[in-house]
């Protein structure tokens, strides 16, 4: 079993300044059918993401699995279920084997979403967004504190994607910048999911770059969903849309991004092509490191 | 000593002889507990196949390899049943073959019995040329060196010696003093030669040989379920019904060296159902041997490697001069 470690520090030595995190690279989200691939190309794959949540009761089979790849990998830990939007606070048996599983991998940093996946002790089993207030800024705040008392590595948040929105006092990019000048962590720029929001709820998503702390982004998500009807869907199913890299390439120019990970959960395509989309986007971070 | 009495000591003796060559294999094996190296990105299959399995694998491969991409093909002889020969095809060799490829497609020039490619100059050669991967290997722990090879056989002689030597005096003895009461101790007798020859140095990875190989699997071909192999550039991997759907293989195509890593690694096992059984029919013997590769039966000219040389192993090891079999590390090394 992983051994416990649980230790509390204060919530100032775990702020750690975006600008000292390192430069790991683009890389892909770790599914298991992917594996062999993966493998084979490592030289091509500084940095993987894999789903925490996957991994915090593990099998022995899994924690194989997770020594193999932190072994050969650095391995970011990308959280669902913590729900740092809850209200009613976070699941303390979650947040222990979440701080198990860190410890166990140690990387850089890990991430999780503002969102809230828990209300009223239930489960709802999908990312829903927070309303754009300030309430749920300090909901959200509050937590994150919660979590820097047992969990040392820096976390970083991730921009959800948004078929509906609530009512509000902002918008999403007040809100994303209140969100991260409250809980000083680092951002996770998910730009498909900024593309899904802006189709989906009809502004432009490359002005919408200019309000966003964008000197907070770490590290990058991109993928590419599917269009049901009049809606964007964020499936994870497809190639990395043109406008999905025109993004990515425009967030590249203006801020020094860490790491770009590709999601793919759907329809999983030969690793080949998974590669050339990552390579895509490691020409698109080298071009724009200063 | 009464025979109960003697009967106590042989079996203390036996427990003794068990528990002494398990801890001689561990103390001629000092590196087991040792982490293990990285799996290499990207993987040269024939380095893969021949670390499993040496010459022997590395040759089949290469066999599976040239007759999936249309350059070798088996020719049936009408007095026989089922494929007796391999032959190249009449084209031009190519130069997207892997180097150890490239040495069985010239080999097949004229028609060769599957099982001689197996016994004949080719294996030599074979193991000439993949003389650095053994020197590697061994220096990295993995393989085992023909001293520790020695050292362990002579323990399970020395061990057999002193049991079945026993046993031979106290029958004597019994014999002697009119007892004929002597079948429990012959069959303890066989228990404990069972007993050492498990213990012999028959596999031909270390320990630590053993954990690597469970980890190149774990890694690279976490399952051998058999598949087609696809002959695209995709680097197809067993992921989605899209890919599945597309990896039927075009005649001429050379494979990828990724697709050919499974087989490196289990073998037969890891081939599609009619691939398998070609396969089977041209190397019956094998067919029947584990997968794992480990047994110094199964590796069969493995422990030759490096050890012979012949008129023909200089050619065989100049033609498997290049590196275009996936890490760039093929037979031989260099580049091509």
């Amino acid at each position: 079993m992983i051994a416990v470690a649980v230790i509390a520090v204060a919530a100032a030595d775990v702020v750690a300044a975006v600008t000292e995190l390192p430069f790991l690279g683009a890389g892909l989200g770790y599914r298991a059918p992917l594996r062999g691939g993966i493998f084979q190309h490592r030289h091509e794959l500084p940095v993987l993401e894999i789903i925490a949540d996957d991994y915090l009761d593990p099998t022995p089979e899994q924690l194989d699995e997770l020594t193999l790849l932190a072994e050969h990998f650095i391995v970011l830990p990308h959280a669902i279920g913590l729900s740092l939007g809850s209200a009613e606070g976070l699941d303390p048996v979650y947040l222990e084997r979440l701080a198990n599983l860190i410890a166990h991998l140690k990387p850089p940093w890990w991430s999780e979403h503002i969102s809230f996946t828990r209300a009223g002790g239930i489960d709802i089993g999908h990312l829903t967004p927070l309303p754009f207030t300030q309430e749920a800024v300090d909901t959200l705040a509050h937590n994150v504190a919660t979590v820097r008392r047992v969990i040392r590595t820096p976390l970083i948040l991730e921009n959800s994607a948004a078929t509906f929105t609530l009512p509000g006092e902002m918008d999403e990019a007040a809100f994303i910048t209140a969100v991260v000048s409250s809980t000083q962590c680092g951002l996770l720029f998910d730009i498909t999911n900024l593309h899904v929001n802006a189709c989906n709820q009809g502004y432009d998503a490359r002005a919408a770059l200019d309000r966003l702390p964008l000197e907070h982004v770490v590290q990058l998500h991109f993928t590419g969903g599917h269009r049901r009807i009049d809606l964007e869907i964020d499936s994870h199913s497809h190639p990395t849309p043109e406008p999905v890299w025109t993004l990515l390439a425009e967030v590249c120019r203006r801020t020094p991004v860490r790491a770009a990970i590709l999601e793919r959960d759907q329809r999983l395509p030969p690793i080949g092509e998974l590669l050339n989309e990552v390579r895509r986007a490691q020409q698109l971070m080298t071009m724009s490191t200063p | 000593m009464s025979g109960p009495e003697f009967l106590l000591f042989y079996a203390a003796l036996l427990l003794v002889t068990f528990v002494g060559l398990r801890w001689f294999n561990r103390w001629r094996d000092p590196r087991a507990g040792e982490a293990l190296p990285p799996v290499p990105s990207p993987a040269d299959p024939y380095e893969l196949a021949w670390l499993r399995g040496g010459a022997t694998e590395a040759i089949r491969l290469a066999v599976y390899d040239l007759m999936q991409s249309g350059h070798l093909e088996s020719t049936r002889d009408a007095s026989t049943r089922g494929p007796a020969h391999l032959l190249a095809t009449p084209r031009s060799e190519p130069s997207g073959l892997a180097p150890l490829a490239r040495v069985v497609l010239r080999a097949c020039a004229t028609p060769q019995k599957p099982a001689d490619l197996m016994r004949g100059t080719l294996a030599e050669g074979v193991d000439v040329a993949c003389s650095h991967w053994r020197l590697a290997h061994e220096e990295a722990g993995l393989l085992q060196s023909a001293s520790q090879r020695t050292n362990g056989w002579l323990a399970v002689i020395f061990s057999l010696m002193v049991l079945v030597g026993i046993t031979l005096m106290r029958i004597d003895y019994a014999y002697a003093h009119g007892h004929s009461n002597v079948w429990f101790l012959i069959a303890l007798t066989g228990v404990a030669v069972m007993i050492a020859w498990s213990n012999r140095p028959s596999r031909r990875l270390t320990v630590r040989g053993v954990s690597y190989l469970q980890r190149l699997r774990s890694a690279l071909a976490p399952s051998p379920a058999p598949r087609r192999i696809a002959a695209s550039n995709n680097d197809s991997t067993n992921v989605s019904d899209d890919t599945a759907n597309s990896t039927s293989a075009p005649v001429w195509s050379p494979m990828t060296s990724a697709a050919l890593v499974p087989i490196a690694l289990y073998g037969m096992e890891a081939m599609a159902g009619h691939d398998q059984q070609q396969m089977r029919q041209l190397f019956p013997q094998a067919a029947q041997q584990p997968s794992t590769g480990c047994s110094a039966g199964g590796c069969g000219s493995a422990s030759s490697c490096g050890a012979v040389e012949s008129s023909s192993s200089s050619s065989s090891s100049s033609d498997s001069g290049g590196g275009d079999s996936g890490g760039g590390s093929g037979c031989g090394g260099g580049g091509d």
